[in-house]
């Protein structure tokens, strides 16, 4: 082998790779083992940031060639207006295929059954997801879930095995050694596959402002009216309409994350660009699902719970 | 602590990248209590999760906050008070980012410990200061060596229970390194530590002046990651070939440097068919470039 270090190289040092360099390598190291590992891979792309993260990754692995899998979405039907919108113009920019299933198609089907119109959807959507799952056979679903988020999700491993119903068996994972992954899967099992699990809330900021990637307007400070419930800041919709004696308010908000309309909370804040984002979030006391989540706080298993019925 | 100083305090000035560590030991070492502390006095636990601490500590019926709810993420964890599976906490501290992997210390979990163990850089092994050395503490040691773990500290934990006594301390050392010795690992340091007051954490704390050495956290700040694999030989197994078809001839070959260093016009030989050419071009992941491609830390 001849690739040695040449003298001129071994005078100047290489400068200490950067803690997103990092990140970013092993993402991208994944993405690919996906692609080289199995049959029939999605990624999953909702427009939020994670994703959209994922989306530049995945640009990174395989360009000037195509994504080695379509994008799918699995809409609620109670997501914000801005972020569809984003979510059709990003996948229209990268030039490749999003299948979009929609938790009212399930509704028809009778898959799903809420008890009423305005209960949230967020759970449903998994019932949703199994079902693409199965319609496109697909044996490995790469998500931008991060275990920074949930303690649960602490707990999964990057390469995570569904059975067959597309369950999670949180005490017995499989082994998981070095940069090794195991991608055999029975046929109607899968994996679900997360690059970002190392990234916290404030390393994907930081890579969005590195990159400079655009990210729907309501992640930046907007005026909005909410109502004050349970310590959260509820957002007035006609999903979720402020209740007898609620005061509503106009503030300045931003959505942490964005989800379900029915279930994510903004955070009042005046950051406009990531880099207000960044500082904002580097000094923050409340985590980022605590402070804006209404799926979270039923139970301290909530999402435990959701993942085991095949949540993302 | 001022918002600015706060903020410089977690982005940090400077960013030496990521360490990744375990803590292992035996079970009731203390591993999630210490991983608590860490992120309790490097103030990355927020109070929502603090909040939900002192509820789960409450409905546990003990009068002090249990750190080590924070990293038992399972239901099936926090019904039996024990670690099943491995969990990945995340805090970074001015000079670095850093992964922590907490792992279980039962015996019929060790698999779920070797999983941690292979990403990591440095082992943190507790030993309770009451029980000393165990056969976990050995099996522990071995693994994180096997694996290739070369920063090996040993924190022996709870000295608030042994009358924070030097002599306990260094009877524990004598008994490790009459095990560890042959091993010849890289790195082996030793820290006394009281994980639930805070001694020589994060903080000094007031109950070991006659240990001289820097706390836990200033050791693991430290520790040197820097790329040993780039002063040695090239190594890169293609993970897919990259080509875009019509239009076009470019053909890339991807994947991730494991060792060394490629430049434009290096001679390479591929294996298997130990055919040499030379490299043309590299695409880094900010587009085609000069400058050499290098191994991943």
């Amino acid at each position: 082998m001849s690739a040695v270090l040449q003298p001129e190289a071994g005078a100047r040092e290489l400068p200490a790779r950067s803690h997103l360099d990092w990140l970013e390598s092993e993402a991208i190291h994944i993405l690919r083992e996906v692609a080289g590992e199995c049959a029939n891979p999605v990624v999953f792309f909702s427009g939020g940031k994670d994703s959209i993260v994922l989306l530049r990754l995945a640009e990174k692995a395989f360009r000037p060639g195509r994504f080695p899998f379509p994008m799918l979405h699995i809409d609620t039907g109670h997501n914000y207006p801005e972020v569809i919108e984003f979510r059709d113009r990003r996948a229209r920019e990268l030039g490749e295929r999003l299948i979009v299933r929609s938790v009212e198609d399930s509704i028809r089907r009778g898959t799903v059954r809420l008890r009423s119109e305005t209960e949230s959807r967020n759970a449903a959507q998994a019932v949703t997801l199994l079902e693409a799952i199965e319609e496109f056979g697909f044996d490995a679903c790469i998500g931008g879930a991060r275990r920074d988020e949930e303690k649960a999700r602490a707990k999964e491993r990057i390469f995570s095995f569904r059975d067959e119903f597309g369950q999670w068996d949180p005490k017995n994972q499989r082994p998981e050694l070095w940069s090794l992954y195991n991608t055999r899967v029975h046929k109607g099992e899968h994996m679900r596959v997360f690059p970002i699990s190392n990234w916290t809330e404030l390393d994907v900021w930081q890579y969005i402002a590195r990159e400079g990637l655009e990210v729907p307007s309501i992640y930046y400070a907007h005026k909005r009216k909410v109502v004050r419930r349970n310590g959260l800041l509820v957002p007035v919709t006609h999903l979720t309409p402020a209740r007898e004696g609620e005061v509503v308010e106009e503030l300045s908000v931003r959505f942490r994350t964005v989800g379900d309309t029915s279930c994510t909370c903004p955070v009042e804040s005046t950051a406009r660009t990531p880099a207000e984002i960044i500082a904002e979030t580097a000094t923050t006391t409340i985590t980022e699902r605590g402070a804006t989540r209404m799926d979270d706080q039923t139970s301290e298993a909530s999402m435990e719970r959701r993942k085991k019925e095949g949540y993302f | 602590m001022s918002v600015l100083g706060e903020l410089e305090r977690r982005l940090g000035t400077e960013d030496r990248g990521v360490l990744r560590f375990i803590t292992a030991g035996s079970v009731d070492d203390g591993k999630s209590t210490l991983i608590g502390r860490l992120l309790h006095d490097s103030r990355q636990v927020l109070e929502d999760q603090l909040a939900q601490v002192s509820r789960a500590s409450a409905k546990k019926g003990v009068n002090y906050l249990d750190l080590s709810l924070l990293t038992d993420g399972l239901e099936a964890e926090r019904e039996q008070g024990i670690t099943i599976d491995v969990a990945y906490r995340y805090f970074a501290t001015a000079k670095r980012k850093f992964i922590i992997a907490d792992t279980p210390g039962h015996e019929q979990y060790t698999r779920n410990m070797v999983t941690g163990a292979s990403t990591a850089d440095a082992a943190v092994i507790l030993i309770d200061a009451r029980k000393g050395v165990l056969p976990q503490t050995r099996r522990h040691t071995y693994i994180s060596h096997l694996l290739g773990v070369k920063h090996i500290f040993v924190a022996v934990n709870k000295m608030d229970l042994v009358g924070y006594a030097q002599d306990v301390f260094e009877a524990i050392r004598r008994d490790f390194l009459a095990f560890a010795e042959r091993l010849r690992i890289q790195d082996l340091r030793f820290f006394p530590v009281s994980a639930l007051q805070g001694d020589m954490v994060v903080e000094r704390g007031a109950g070991l002046p006659w240990h001289d050495g820097p706390t836990l956290l200033e050791a693991l700040e430290e520790v040197e990651v820097r790329n040993e694999a780039q002063l040695k030989p090239l190594r890169f197994p293609v993970q897919l070939v990259i080509r875009p078809g019509a239009g076009t001839d470019f053909r890339g070959y991807a994947g991730r440097i494991e060792s060394g260093v490629v430049r434009v016009g290096d001679e390479v030989v591929v294996l298997p068919a130990n055919r040499t050419t030379r490299v043309r071009g590299t695409d880094g992941s900010t587009g085609s470039r000069r400058p050499p491609s290098r191994a991943t830390p």
